[in-house]
């Protein structure tokens, strides 16, 4: 059986591991470049601060019912990660880390499952919840299914089968916002809907996707957490400059829009990409014939923010260009492309100081007129002025008592 | 690891004290003290203490607690009003 092990709203846990007097106060962790609510305990879910809010907007809610605020500490959320992967590991052979705070395990029976959601919560500290199924999809409902109680679900078979007709398709793991609506435009609205419905109808419409959830659903496993799980294999977005040019500016400034468009399209079918690809062509006549090339980066976190995406492909295009080739064509490409379900973290993926990149920008669209580059979600850096100490990567900074 | 390199009796590093300190290090944790510890601790203001978490302490173990939703030193006992952090390993201290 598959089973997925969360970390219950992981980064709050993180920060009440070492400050427990904040265990039962609301709190919140805002990260991101323009300070979005990145992580919420169950009292900031209740006073309904939504996820992914920008931090001014709930402002009044923080102040009148004294929620704790945290600004993100990636540097203790992933030392606190680690250490749930390796005991996890020690624990049940292989682990599959899905993201900071989620891993798949394959296991034979549920038998297990007690015992390990105590060990973690004993060792590291962090409350766990496990879900567990014949197939990913289910296991991921599951974990999500019991998290306010037990924080242990194994639904196979009959419990299974008799939640089906109560759950909403758009609760599932790997239905998006868009597919759920087309769905629901087929009258498939619950989970029973999609299992009663003709495989053959379901391919027509919603492809090898709908057909994979389909099975994943009716308990055939279709993903199994050593492969990838993809949906459309690449995007790509390229084309001939109108006139040869050796300016780097030139050719930077094409690529942003590359990736703008690029960024756009993953924004657009909810999904997001961890590989990014550059390619640079010259001119066909001259000398220029064999210079030029492709190189590709794996992202640090899938993403479809354009402001991380330009920023690897600015880097890797600097790479490639050399002064004095005439350059004709620039373009981007991604691949590993999933549906942003399967990666909670991408709001904010790597919290760092981009200034190189934002001055970039900034020159760019100084030199072309300032629409050339248009981003979504492009903020100054917040201060880090509410961020915990890094408890166990800095001396300096470990917890005093 | 490079060729010809074994491991065993042939690879060695320096010395590191956390080797030495630490049998769990996924579920140990260092923590500074401030004050002096419980009397007859003799542990000191300043002390590096490491805390394994993995440890079940007896009655009387040197241990973190929380009391009242602060992190403490202490003397392990069970009571209602106290929860286990973890159970003190060891400690460091500079001069």
């Amino acid at each position: 059986m598959f089973v997925l092990l969360d970390c219950n709203n992981f980064f709050v846990s993180c920060e009440r591991l070492f400050r427990p007097d904040l265990v039962g106060r609301p709190t919140i962790v805002a990260g991101g470049g323009g300070g979005v609510v990145v992580a919420r305990s169950e009292e900031a879910k209740e006073l309904g601060i939504p996820m992914a809010a920008p931090y001014f907007q709930v402002e009044d809610i923080v102040k009148k019912h004294n929620v704790a605020v945290f600004s993100a500490n990636f540097e203790l959320y992933k030392d606190i990660s680690a250490r749930v992967m390796r005991t996890l590991e020690e624990e049940v052979g292989h682990v599959y880390q899905y993201s900071i705070d989620e891993a798949f395990m394959v296991l034979k029976d549920a038998k297990e499952l007690p015992r390990i959601k105590a060990l973690i919560e004993k060792h590291i500290g962090i409350p766990v919840s496990l879900g567990a199924g014949k197939t990913m999809t289910i296991a991921k409902y599951a974990s999500e299914y019991e998290k306010r109680g037990s924080g242990l679900c194994v639904l196979e078979g009959e419990k299974w089968q008799k939640l089906t007709p109560d759950i909403p398709l758009a609760a599932i793991w790997g239905i998006g916002g868009k597919t759920a609506r087309a769905m629901r435009e087929h009258e498939l609205v619950m989970v029973q809907d999609l299992l009663d419905a003709d495989p053959a109808r379901i391919e027509t419409l919603f492809g090898i996707h709908g057909t994979r959830v389909q099975k994943e659903l009716g308990e055939h496993p279709v993903y199994h957490p050593k492969d990838r799980l993809g949906m459309q294999k690449s995007i790509m977005s390229t084309r001939s400059l109108t006139k040869t040019t050796i300016d780097l500016s030139v050719l930077e400034s094409a690529l942003a829009h590359h990736v703008e468009q690029v960024a756009k399209e993953l924004r657009e079918m909810d999904a997001v990409c961890s590989v990014l690809n550059v390619s640079l062509g010259t001119s066909r006549f001259g000398d220029w014939a064999l210079r030029g090339g492709r190189k590709e980066v794996v992202l640090i976190a899938p993403t479809s923010d354009t402001r991380l995406m330009l920023k690897e492909a600015l880097h890797i295009l600097r790479e490639l260009y050399e002064p004095d080739v005439l350059y004709k064509k620039v373009g981007v490409s991604v691949s590993r492309i999933v549906p942003i379900e399967y990666t909670q973290h991408t709001l904010f993926a790597e919290e760092e100081t981009d200034n190189t990149l934002m001055s970039t920008l900034d020159s760019i669209n100084e030199r072309f007129g300032v629409d050339t580059l248009t981003i979504g979600r492009v903020a100054k850096q917040k201060e880090q002025k509410n961020r915990s100490p890094r408890y166990t990567t800095r001396w300096a900074e470990v917890k005093r008592v | 690891m490079a060729k010809g390199f074994t491991k065993g009796e042939d690879a060695h590093h320096p010395l590191d004290i956390r080797e030495y300190l630490v049998q769990n290090p996924e579920s140990t944790f260092f923590i500074q003290t401030e004050e002096d510890g419980p009397e007859g601790s003799d542990i000191h203001a300043g002390d590096m203490v490491a805390v394994d978490r993995s440890q079940t302490p007896k009655k009387g173990s040197l241990v973190i607690q929380v009391v009242e939703g602060e992190m403490e030193l202490g003397y392990w006992e069970e009571k209602e009003e106290v929860t286990l952090w973890g159970v003190v390993i060891g400690l460091v201290r500079k001069y």
